[in-house]
């Protein structure tokens, strides 16, 4: 068995809406399983049932309430759901990498631009981290007339992609992926599951929501099945 | 330059008139000149500093030299011999009817010869004959802030100056780089005044600012309308500021002074007639005559001697 | 943002204008290489709070640290602590604390024209409006002793090109550029002596919003090329998003959340927090 790289113990969840008389929405209710190195984990359950929130629990993106999240990296073991914010982000420039349903960048910088940023914030020769993008970019079929252009202005599928290409394209120990295929076509969604096969062949540790089952049988190892009562049970796919 | 004390004895000399019956000895009261005198005695202790002073109203309008006005007035005394030059000559409306208000008010010598004055004071020059150690050279300053240029506001020049935050006399000259190609302040030329403070020389010529340098007068500014003091104490270090690929330099002509032939003092150029006609003229009329002198002087004996050899 | 010593730390900081509380008892500590957006709205104490951490103001009480790599101000001021400390000459770079609220004018002042920057919100705050935009970038270096014009001028062109600001400009005064154009050269005037911590105080305040998003993205590659740390002071949600790492909300003097920026805006727990974030427009 390989290592354990994701631990998440009675991980819970709960959003207090002081904005409509307190209402209180549990949204994760003791979460657990754990996650080895090559393994890709899809998150299984109907929709509103808190896979997303689980998600960005994982990248330290929504605060858990209460339980732990024990991601082990080569800086050691860390619980993200108590780090302190520079923990946190200096995991996510060294160790964990998120691909969201949305692509949230700065207006007007360059497609390019957009994916190699991961890898120039890592300390990476801007020549190597153009190549790498440009290399990424072409393998999921972005035309390059528009590589240099923003992607405001884009479909959702290549809006997809330009997210795609920016999540992959630094290898890291830990993959969270939200939706990856949600926009594209039968073409690229084979890229994608490639890409995933790819990761996990190198170790990598991923985590991710699939609402389209035939890529979530092509890359699964195993779910992780959350339903409406809020408890998770790990099964083999 | 002997304190005055007893105010109406008349004068020693032969030529010195009786002062104005009514009026103070050099017009202003003894104790504003006190003031004025301890002021300076402060600005001599910090070389190139702006001592604030009291100014008082002159029966003249600002402009016209007010602040050198007092600065002599509280210096001046019955042995001294003064000169009074306005762009280097003892003869134009400023310096003329200021050394006759000194003369009028005092009694005093007066003298057109530099090296007869024992105080001078000027309007944008300094002579072309080297000063010595008795002698004393009183500016009339009409802008003491050098930093003004940049800095508006008072309270933030003199911090930049307690700081020595000189950046920004600096981007002047940046600025007069970018715009012209050389430096092409021609006049009022900033110095550092030994080491320390930036200064202006008042709106001499920057041919004139290298006789600043450890020259052996004291050297007194007065500002009348800023109210303002300064001092360059005897051999003390003036630079003029400059970058190191746009050394400082002075400026040179072409040709010599039309009247006296020198080549080596500032030049005036007066323009003599509708069509363009020009000539270039020493500025400081009294070295413009010793010059002369000599030079006749010279051709004279020339002349004789050749008329001598002739025999 | 590797380094375990924080570059600034506050502690404690209150400022009280009277009966009226301006700050109230806040610490941080900022490491290298960080950006720290504080929101909130007006009056929430957000520019009273970088006024205290960039020394412009002198807090009621608390304390701000700045550890510097200007040995000769920290040493002058901290004599004493070098005595105990023979030969540390191990880390040159390593220097000591200044308490910026204790040093002098001279020192203060000369600490913001070095290792520290200030980028004003109204960028004639923060530049010489009737001198060359070349001379504007010179300034700090002619400050620094710089007194040859031909490098003067190519470092002037090339923060210009740095900045995205077309050469020829060089010898126009800011005031007949643009107001997207004159923050760029306020921007360049700060960085031109490489400083260690900018501050900025809604740099993007007053522009056009697609002036704004090219500002945003210079900003940000500069701050990663140059490895700044920046404390930015901004109302705008959307800025502090694109820009910061940690976001701090102000709100009546207090700092009622504070965390990574994507957490804070994501999951808000405050409910001051909470209508802030449901108050902005979807676009």
């Amino acid at each position: 068995m390989s290592r354990t790289v994701i631990e998440v113990r009675d991980l819970c969840k709960h959003f207090v809406l002081h904005q409509q008389g307190g209402t209180r929405i549990d949204a994760l209710d003791s979460i657990n399983f754990t996650v080895r190195a090559g393994e890709c984990v899809a998150l299984y359950g109907p929709s509103g049932a808190g896979k997303s929130t689980l998600l960005k629990a994982l990248y330290g993106n929504y605060l858990p309430t209460s339980g732990k999240i024990i991601v082990h990296c080569p800086q050691g073991a860390v619980d993200i759901a108590s780090a302190d914010p520079r923990t946190v982000s200096m995991l996510r420039r060294t160790c964990i990498s998120y691909v969201s349903q949305f692509l949230r960048v700065i207006p007007r910088v360059s497609t390019m631009d957009i994916v190699a940023e991961p890898l120039l914030s890592a300390g990476v020769r801007a020549k190597t981290a153009y190549e790498r993008a440009s290399a990424l970019l072409a393998r999921l079929n972005l035309p390059p007339r528009l590589w240099n252009l923003a992607p405001a202005t884009f479909s959702g599928g290549e809006q997809q992609r330009v997210n795609i290409a920016r999540g992959f394209i630094r290898p890291t120990p830990i993959l969270l992926l939200d939706e990856p295929t949600a926009s594209l076509d039968a073409m690229n969604r084979k890229v994608v599951v490639e890409l995933i096969r790819e990761a996990c062949a190198n170790g990598c540790a991923v985590v991710g929501i699939f609402h389209d089952d035939d890529t979530r049988e092509k890359v699964a190892t195993s779910l992780v099945h959350i339903n409406e009562r809020h408890d998770a049970e790990l099964k083999s796919a | 330059m002997k304190l005055q004390q007893d105010l109406h004895t008349p004068g020693e000399h032969a030529d010195q008139e009786a002062p104005l019956a009514g009026y103070n000895f050099a017009y202003l009261d003894e104790s504003s000149k006190r003031m004025i005198r301890r002021g300076l005695l402060k600005a001599v202790a910090i070389p190139g500093y702006q001592v604030p002073f009291a100014g008082r109203e002159m029966p003249m309008p600002c402009g016209w030299g007010t602040g050198g006005i007092q600065v002599t007035a509280s210096l001046i005394g019955k042995e001294d011999v003064l000169k009074v030059i306005d762009q280097g000559s003892d003869d134009t409306t400023n310096a003329v009817s200021i050394r006759s208000f000194f003369k009028r008010t005092t009694g005093v010598a007066t003298t057109t010869h530099t090296k007869e004055a024992t105080l001078t004071q000027t309007r944008h020059r300094i002579p072309e004959e080297p000063l010595r150690e008795d002698q004393l050279l009183v500016y009339q300053a009409p802008l003491p802030e050098p930093l003004r240029w940049l800095e508006p506001s008072e309270q933030e020049t003199r911090v930049l100056h307690a700081l020595e935050e000189y950046g920004i006399m600096n981007v002047k000259i940046y600025e007069n780089i970018m715009r012209h190609g050389t430096i092409a302040m021609s006049f009022d030329y900033p110095v550092r005044v030994a080491g320390r403070y930036i200064t202006s020389p008042s709106p001499i010529p920057r041919f004139d600012n290298p006789k600043m340098n450890q020259c052996p007068a004291l050297q007194l500014f007065g500002a009348g309308r800023e109210k303002r003091l300064y001092a360059i104490p005897p051999y003390t270090e003036v630079k003029s500021l400059d970058f190191e690929d746009y050394p400082f330099t002075v400026q040179h002509w072409d040709e010599p002074c039309a009247i006296c032939g020198s080549r080596t003092s500032y030049l005036d150029e007066v323009v003599l007639d509708d069509e363009g006609t020009r000539m270039f003229v020493c500025s400081d009329s009294d070295a413009c005559q010793a010059t002369l002198a000599k030079k006749l002087a010279r051709e004279a004996a020339g002349k004789d001697t050749s008329e001598a050899s002739d025999e | 943002m590797n380094s375990s010593i924080p570059l600034l730390s506050a502690r404690s900081l209150t400022k009280l204008y009277g009966e009226h509380v301006g700050c109230q008892n806040i610490s941080l500590d900022l490491w290298p290489g960080e950006v720290l957006g504080i929101v909130g709205e007006s009056g929430s104490g957000k520019s009273t709070l970088l006024n205290m951490l960039s020394g412009r103001l002198a807090p009621t009480s608390g304390q701000v640290v700045y550890r510097s790599t200007d040995c000769a101000l920290s040493r002058e001021r901290h004599a004493t602590t070098t005595q105990d400390a023979p030969n540390d000459n191990t880390n040159a770079t390593q220097c000591r604390e200044i308490d910026l609220h204790a040093l002098s004018e001279g020192e203060r002042r000369r600490l913001l024209r070095t290792e520290l920057g200030y980028v004003h919100q109204n960028p004639r705050d923060g530049l010489r409006m009737r001198v060359s935009a070349g001379a504007n970038i010179g300034e700090r270096l002619m400050a620094r002793g710089e007194r040859h014009y031909g490098r003067l001028r190519a470092t002037a062109l090339e923060w210009l090109d740095r900045v995205e600001l077309p050469r020829e400009r060089v010898d126009d005064a800011p005031a007949s550029y643009s107001g997207g154009m004159q923050q760029r050269l306020q921007i360049a005037r700060n960085l031109v002596t490489s400083p260690r911590l900018v501050f900025m105080d809604e740099p993007t305040g007053g522009l056009d919003v697609s002036v704004q998003a090219r500002l945003l993205d210079l900003i940000h590659r500069l701050v990663r090329d140059m490895d700044l740390a920046v404390i930015l002071v901004t109302h705008d949600l959307a800025v502090a998003r694109l820009l910061s790492h940690r976001l701090m909300v102000m709100y009546h003097g207090h700092v009622v959340e504070q965390g990574l920026t994507d957490q804070v805006l994501d999951d808000p727990h405050h409910a001051y927090t909470q209508l802030l974030v449901s108050s902005i427009l979807q676009g």
